[in-house]
């Protein structure tokens, strides 16, 4: 556990490596803010439930994160 | 006359380096568009009298030069520069983008007003001026762009906004030199160093820490570095002679005159079937080691 008892803050943490730091960090012990605007890939659009999904899938976080910076 | 019959902008070429280029590609043939809003390095104001002065110098000793005052940060500014070069001249052959201002601040004191302000002039001004040149200049089949970055790109405490902008230059030059290199159009970047209004602007606390961190060499630089210097080196980029020269930064202070690489790995390890945290935690600290505060000025 490299990361117990720290708090962190991952920007684009809805998708891809984003996701998959935040899923990591949690591993290891970090409580995670998950910010994403939930875009796509060229920034149109918006959704929460990218950031959503995030939080979600990842059992180690109870940080809820909110979607909207 | 190593640019006779080639027609020039320069953006901030009211003063100092800008104003340098100006007059020494006028010597050389060019005809000038002199760009510049007339602000104080801070960016506050505007005045037509920096633009205008150095047009009427460039007359005085022959050349020909028409001022411009519109501000680099907008589409319609950028737009405006170039034309003015066409509307003048009828092409435009070189742009050298040298406007900037300075609104330095720690990382956690800067506001985004600050950080806006710099950003805009240098590295959206780098855009807004280059989109349109490079419209015209893919036309032509022919053109050099010339954008001024600086070490500082490289990280300097206190200038997160200047800093960013001039790194983003070096993206944005190495692109465009990738984007227009099948129309014979080229792309370079400076890092200048010189004595000017803007470097003058530095605090004697702030060239403390910085001499601290390895920055003294400039100090005590034995040759004066003028401007004149850069413009020596910006009008040799602009010429023929450098026709296959592109996609390159290129350093000039004083006596140095440098060719900068591309950042580009200093050491690399693989890790069969990719790398996990496990494997990361294990095999950096005795490939890379765990003292690795990389806070030293570049070599230039």
């Amino acid at each position: 556990m490299l990361l117990e008892g720290k708090v962190a803050a991952v920007t684009g943490g809805g998708s891809g490596i984003g996701r998959e730091i935040c899923k990591l960090m949690a591993a290891e012990g970090a409580k995670v803010v998950v910010n994403d605007l939930g875009t796509a890939v060229d920034g149109v659009g918006q959704s929460r439930s990218a950031a959503d999904q995030t939080v979600g899938d990842d059992q180690a976080s109870w940080w809820r994160g909110d979607a909207q910076l | 006359m190593l640019l006779e019959g080639k027609v020039a902008a320069v953006t901030g070429g009211g003063n100092g380096i800008g104003r340098e280029i100006c007059k020494l590609m006028a010597a050389e043939g060019a005809r000038v568009v002199v760009n510049d809003l007339g602000t104080a390095v801070d960016g506050v104001g505007q005045s037509r009298s920096a633009a205008e002065q150095t047009a009427e110098m460039i007359k005085q000793a022959g050349g020909e030069a028409t001022p411009n005052y519109d501000s680099v940060a907008t589409p319609e500014g950028g737009q405006n520069i170039i034309q003015t070069a066409v509307n003048a001249y009828g092409k435009i052959d070189i742009l050298v983008h040298v406007a900037g201002i300075l609104r330095d601040r720690m990382i956690f004191n800067m506001s985004i007003e600050e950080w806006d302000a710099v950003i805009n002039v240098h590295l959206r001004g780098a855009f807004c001026v280059a989109k349109p040149a490079c419209v015209l200049m893919r036309a032509q089949k022919s053109g050099c762009i010339i954008n001024f970055s600086s070490i500082s790109g490289a990280g300097n405490s206190g200038q997160a906004n200047y800093s960013a902008a001039k790194a983003g230059i070096l993206g944005l030059t190495r692109t465009v030199a990738r984007d227009m290199a099948k129309y014979g159009v080229r792309a370079n970047a400076i890092w200048p160093g010189a004595n000017t209004r803007m470097t003058a602007t530095v605090p004697e606390s702030a060239r403390q820490i910085r001499a601290e961190r390895g920055w003294e060499k400039c100090a005590l630089a034995p040759t004066e570095r003028k401007p004149e210097h850069v413009a020596s080196v910006v009008t040799f980029l602009a010429s023929d002679m450098a026709q296959d020269i592109t996609g390159w930064t290129v350093g000039i202070s004083g006596d140095r005159l440098s060719l900068i690489d591309d950042p580009k790995p200093v050491k690399t390890i693989f890790c069969q079937g990719g790398w996990t945290l496990e494997k990361v935690a294990e095999l950096w600290p005795a490939s890379f080691g765990l003292d690795l505060r990389h806070l030293q000025r570049p070599e230039q």
